[in-house]
């Protein structure tokens, strides 16, 4: 390390250095120490005086007090920072966490109320003579998606195909075509053929189909009863396995699948299933429709139609 | 030793005070302090090659800290400010070790 001035001679100057033309590197490299220093000690040993001075006169130690008051404010400042932030952080997740609670405990309240609803339908049916069994009002229930099921059936999934998956820098506009996404309407076509093949309930994504549902697009998302769903969309159906798995095979569902699959690489399987859960419809009601009342009028007609529209 | 002592107290007197540097000012801390580094890294290596100066110590502490705060104000001005920032920073650091190298080899003859 050169602890010289490094001033050179220009007209004696040493022979050409093979880093010449890297004068900033070697400059950092080379003499580290501010140059104005040697400059001073330079000045100082020509007026006769030893070339440094004393560390206790009053510059370099009030330099020395401020360069010290800097690195405490600095520590001060800088480290609290980031503490500062994680009770903001823990404020906001305890936030998320009651909002979740408060939630979690109005789903129970709404499934309570509807057990509640059902008991009472149960008993009025029973007591006040309005033509249904508890059999047919279960039938009703069932059919309209206001009470979970089980049984065996047939599971379709449906995935995008695996181009689009993420497009690598998840850049939307890369050009990526669309071709491979699922589409409302191919699930909807898909929903229809089940139902044509002797579905008796549904649900996509834990969405149970019902008479009020529509699958939708709403910009790249498929709405089902209003819900958004991320691929793989799973279409769960209950109904006699085996009778659903060929009459949808052989039917428009299977040709319609097959066709998605091969033109654009949409990923499809069709399964069996011996047991299937289907949640109850999240809301089902009439606002503005009420039925008759056995004693103004004939009481309705109960028609149960399992080919609902799904779209 | 005087000096030291200063430097302690100097650390002290920001801890306990804590004074709220405005925000305005905060991005231009880290800087200062690597300025500082340097500038006290450069007056133990003089004062070991026995030439070192008061005057050329506080003005390279201020100048140091002055110049890399005005660096990293046009780098945000400009946009670039993290990338001069990175800058000041490497320049700096090297500055600072082989400051520590020269030191070491005054102290321990290695």
């Amino acid at each position: 390390m050169a602890t010289t001035d490094g001033t050179e001679d220009p007209t004696t100057g040493p022979a050409r250095r093979p880093d010449e033309s890297m004068t900033l590197l070697t400059a950092l490299l080379e003499r580290p120490l501010d140059p104005s220093y040697q400059a001073a000690a330079d000045h100082r040993v020509s007026k006769g005086l030893p070339p440094a001075t004393s560390w206790r006169t009053p510059t370099a130690i009030i330099t020395a007090l401020l360069v010290g008051a800097l690195l405490g404010v600095s520590a001060r400042t800088l480290v609290p920072r980031q503490q500062l932030a994680s009770p903001v952080k823990a404020e906001i997740i305890q936030q998320i966490q009651t909002r979740q609670q408060e939630a979690d405990a109005g789903e129970a309240q709404v499934q309570a109320l509807q057990s509640e609803v059902s008991n009472l339908e149960q008993s009025a049916a029973a007591g006040a003579g309005t033509g249904l069994s508890a059999e047919q009002l279960d039938t009703l229930r069932r059919v309209a998606g206001t009470v979970e099921v089980s049984g065996p059936g047939l599971v379709v999934t449906l995935d995008d195909a695996r181009a689009t998956d993420g497009s690598a820098d998840g850049n939307p506009r890369t050009g990526v075509s669309d071709d491979g996404r699922v589409m409302s309407k191919d699930l909807q076509i898909v929903a229809n053929a089940l139902w044509a093949a002797g579905a008796e309930s549904m649900a996509i994504n834990g969405q149970r189909l019902t008479s009020h549902t529509a699958i939708r697009f709403a910009g790249e998302a498929i709405l089902v009863n209003f819900r958004p769903l991320v691929p793989p969309y799973v279409v769960e159906t209950i109904g006699d396995a085996k009778a659903l798995e060929l009459a949808f095979g052989a039917g428009t569902g299977g040709a319609y699948l097959k066709t998605l699959s091969s033109n654009f690489g949409i990923r499809t399987s069709v399964e069996t299933a011996d047991h299937l859960t289907l949640p109850a419809a999240a809301q089902i009601g009439s606002r503005e429709a009420t039925p008759l009342r056995p004693g103004e009028s004939t009481p309705p007609t109960v028609r149960v139609t399992p080919k609902e529209s799904a779209s | 030793m005087i000096p030291i002592i200063g430097l302690v107290i100097g650390i002290a007197i920001g801890v306990v005070l804590n004074p709220d540097v405005p925000l305005w000012l905060q991005p231009y801390l880290p800087i200062a302090v690597i300025a500082a580094l340097d500038a006290i890294f450069g007056g133990i290596r003089a004062t070991l090659d026995g030439i070192f100066n008061d005057k050329v110590f506080v003005v390279s502490f201020i100048s140091n800290v002055i110049v890399a705060a005005f660096i990293v104000f046009i780098g945000d001005q400009l946009g670039v400010g993290s990338q001069l920032t990175t800058g000041v920073v490497v320049v700096l650091g090297v500055r600072i070790f082989a400051n520590v190298a020269s030191i070491r080899r005054h102290l321990f003859k290695a």
